[in-house]
Formats: structure tokens, sequence, C-alpha cells
């Protein structure tokens, strides 16, 4: 049976603990566009684990830390 | 308008000048004079395989530009597309069987034209996915 398990994260709330950082500087950091990183922020979009290792490592957290699954 | 957007009424421009404008007329004038199929493929391949070869190039080119949300969000374009295509030839052959019958002709020009015409709906639908999945990305800083 397929899960229902929705991925959370703290995107946001990192780029401020950052210095507000800008959703174009974090996804010029990254390497996407400026719609990738809001539709992460609204959970429309979930990214791959390569994404979300980057966006990870430039807050300094593990990906624990920034995404979780919500039950 | 972002990239995705520009990227799908350019497709949309381009292929109606193509298909439309250019190919079926082309196709239609050729027909009428009767002309043989040979005169056909000569054109196709002095005119049609370099402009699509060129415009293939430039579409894998650009491919390495979009993010991996932008490849997925043309990944959903393209296989609504063909499935509108194949849907499209599926009904077209069928509606000219039941409606010509079994032992009966119809113009040979109503296959490219069959398959011009669906190529052209094609590109209507993904670049109309292309812009609506667009237009659900709310802009929020």
């Amino acid at each position: 049976m397929m899960s229902k398990d929705r991925l959370s994260n703290q995107v946001r709330r990192c780029r401020f603990e950052a210095g507000e950082l800008t959703q174009q500087a974090l996804a010029e950091r990254v390497g996407v566009t400026r719609q990738t990183i809001i539709a992460i922020e609204q959970g429309n979009y979930t990214p791959s684990l390569t994404l979300a290792l980057k966006i990870a490592r430039t807050f300094g957290k593990s990906v624990e830390e920034v995404f979780w699954l919500e039950q | 308008m972002n990239r995705l957007q520009k990227k799908a009424w350019v497709e949309l421009i381009a292929c109606g000048v193509m298909i439309v404008l250019i190919t079926i007329p082309a196709i239609l004038f050729l027909a009428s004079r009767n002309a043989r199929g040979l005169d056909y493929l000569l054109i196709a391949l002095i005119v049609g395989a370099p402009t699509g070869l060129i415009a293939y190039l430039i579409e894998l080119k650009k491919l390495n530009d979009y993010d991996e949300r932008e490849k997925e969000i043309i990944r959903k374009a393209f296989m609504l597309s063909m499935m509108i295509f194949v849907f499209y030839l599926f009904v077209f052959a069928f509606t000219a069987f039941f409606l010509i019958g079994g032992k009966e002709k119809m113009p040979v020009v109503f296959l490219p034209l069959m398959v011009l015409t669906g190529i052209f709906l094609a590109q209507c639908v993904q670049s109309a996915a292309l812009l609506i999945q667009c237009s659900k990305e709310e802009d929020d800083e």
C-alpha cells in the first residue's frame, strides 16, 4: 500500500536564521531557480536527494534537520 | 514571465508557423498539382530535416540549463502531449475507417495531414501544460 507521508521542511526558517538569506541567493548557491526554492518552501515540490543535501549543506545542517517526513 | 513560460510560447509559435503556415499549405499545394511522392521527400530532406535538426540541437543544449523541477515540469508536459498525440491518431484513423468504410478509398494526402495536425495538437497541449503548471506557482518572498 502506498504511503501518504509528506515531506516537510524548514528551509524558510533556516534562511532567516542564516542572516535573512534571500530565496534568490539560496537558489544561486544551490544551482536552481528561485521558483524552485519557493516550491520547496511551500511543500509543492519534493527536491532530489542531491538538492536536499546541497540546501542542508548551505545552512551547515544535516538533511534530517532541514527536511523530515510528516506522518 | 519565467523561462518555462517563454519556452511554451516560443515553441507554440514556432510549431504553428512551421506546420500550420508552411508545411500543411505546401503539402496541399503539391497534392493539388499531383506531385510525386519523391518530390515531397526531397523537400522534406532539403528544408525539413536541417530545420528539425537545428531545433532539436538548440532544445538539447537548453535542456541542460533547466533545474530539476523545471525538467520535471517539462517531462510531465511532454508525456501528456504524447498521450494526446497517440489518442488523436487513434481517433482520426478509426473515425476515417468508420465513416468511409472498409472497401472505400480516401486521398493519401490525409496521412501526412493526420500526423502534422497531430504534432501541432501535441505542441498546443505541451505548451498549455507548461503554462498551467507555471501559473500554479505562487510567488512568495
